[in-house]
């Protein structure tokens, strides 16, 4: 049964029949409201606020379920913090959980509201980026690493700067690959911009995003094309 | 399926539409759909006025059969509605709805074309995936050459198509090769894909006579420039499919 589903449906029923004064509904108030609180619990992420791992997988695969239906395309970027590791031997685990709630409310205030934010792993982030091709989740992934870069995560007398590896995919309709191949194909990117040193988005397989922030046709490729369209001499 | 397509406007799609249904007629049996779906042309260039359009199967649930009519030159056409500005965006029930149809349609043709609009709105997007090639037709212009491979671009990037033919149109036999060989090279280095060349449809006054007439080239004339140059790539397609049929039969 979709848990979601039938708590919209039992919140729609108290809705209409709010100030019935009923002992039942008022029985079945308190009953949807430890549901409710439950279901939060296993779906959302307590440190961030964010969705959980769970929950993001169930994005996912509905996300996936609906670009192959309607032969529409999302993004997924997929986020790791780097050296996250220090922040904890350095500053000790409250401080390193203060850091991961400030990266969850920084990545939620980057995003757009369609996006599905979600922790999905200690210091991993996942973003989901519903309708959105690849340029549209380029440029969104590259304001967000430029403002964690530009973040103090710390106090202002104990600054803490930390940079993010990102790897980033688009969905295919036509390639049709399931939610788990899509989520490992990405992950593979998120690796090699683990290997590249860090602080990078990888997107394709051995293309790295550094510097350059892409908007549509890149200069280069409007160059190129732009090379063979001289008049044709004879 | 074929989708012909451009990213850029005016570059004779819809004429070449129309053109290459009427070169396969009547040995093949032909669909040409106005999938520019709220801004319909295919109606206007064969002067035909269809009763219903597909405006009255996505809005009033009208079967898709009831809404195809002969276009008179041995084709039949799926008509568009004209300023039906719902049906420039259509919703997913409507997407479905659509391609239920047009699947059951394409069972009793040999080929369906597709004339998208101009643009790389996703509802040009979702026929150039639905259709198993897209055709991508590109002037001898900058902008035309940018917005097609564009159009490409993002075809390939966001949605995986990987299977392009590319028609230069008014443009001469040397110009469209010089400019196919171009894009060709771009798009290999920046996509790695290889697309493939149909040929060129050169500048010919027929085509502007024609147009204005409402009748097609090649219901005027088989023997213009223009008109024996979309016949060469019509029998270009025909190779090029029954290429494939055989090398599936192997």
């Amino acid at each position: 049964m979709d848990i979601e589903k039938c708590l919209r449906r039992v919140e729609e029923f108290l809705r209409r029949h709010d100030g019935d004064g009923d002992e039942v509904i008022g029985l079945l108030k308190d009953l949807y409201q430890i549901c409710r609180k439950l279901y939060d619990q296993a779906t959302i992420d307590f440190l961030t606020g964010l969705y959980n791992r769970r929950a993001f997988e169930k994005q996912l695969e509905l996300a996936v379920e609906r670009a192959r239906r309607d032969r529409s395309t999302f993004s997924l970027i997929l986020l790791d913090l780097d050296h996250f590791k220090r922040v904890n031997d350095l500053y000790g685990h409250l401080v390193g959980d203060e850091v991961l709630r400030k990266v969850g409310s920084l990545i939620r205030s980057t995003m757009r509201k369609v996006d599905i934010p979600a922790r999905y792993g200690g210091e991993e982030f996942a973003i989901i980026l519903p309708g959105t091709g690849f340029e549209g989740a380029l440029s969104a992934a590259w304001r967000l690493k430029k403002r964690i870069e530009e973040t103090n995560f710390g106090t202002e007398e104990r600054p803490i700067h930390i940079t993010a590896s990102m790897g980033l995919g688009t969905y295919r309709p036509l390639e049709n690959l399931s939610a788990r191949d899509f989520l490992e194909k990405v992950d593979r990117f998120l690796y090699a911009a683990k290997n590249r040193g860090r602080n990078v988005i990888v997107y394709e397989s051995d293309r790295t995003f550094h510097e350059e922030h892409l908007e549509g046709l890149s200069h280069e490729e409007k160059k190129a094309l732009m090379e063979g369209v001289r008049p044709y001499d004879d | 399926m074929i989708s012909i397509t451009s990213g850029k406007g005016g570059v004779g799609k819809t004429s070449l539409a129309v053109n290459l249904a009427l070169a396969f007629s009547p040995e093949y049996k032909v669909l040409l759909v106005d999938a520019d779906l709220g801004l319909a042309n295919v109606d206007i260039m064969l002067s035909l006025m269809p009763k219903y359009t597909v405006r009255h199967v996505l809005l009033e649930g009208r079967s898709i059969r009831e809404a195809v009519v002969d276009s008179g030159y041995g084709f039949d056409v799926l008509p568009a509605a004209s300023g039906v500005s719902e049906l420039a965006q259509p919703d997913s029930d409507m997407k479905e709805v659509l391609e239920l149809g047009l699947r059951h349609l394409a069972e009793q043709y040999d080929l369906v074309f597709f004339d998208t609009g101009a643009g790389i709105s996703p509802v040009v997007l979702w026929f150039n995936c639905l259709a198993q090639w897209s055709l991508v037709v590109f002037t001898p212009e900058p902008t035309s050459i940018t917005d097609a491979y564009a159009l490409m671009k993002v075809l390939y990037r966001d949605y995986g198509q990987k299977n392009f033919l590319l028609v230069a149109n008014q443009a001469t036999e040397k110009e469209g090769e010089q400019y196919f060989a171009h894009l060709e090279r771009v798009i290999g280095h920046y996509l790695g894909l290889s697309p493939i060349y149909l040929g060129a449809v050169p500048k010919d006054l027929a085509v502007e006579r024609s147009i204005r007439a409402q009748r097609p080239l090649l219901a005027e004339t088989r023997e213009s420039k223009a008109a024996r140059a979309i016949l060469a790539l019509a029998e270009r397609l025909k190779e090029l499919f029954n290429l494939q049929e055989k090398s599936l039969a192997v």
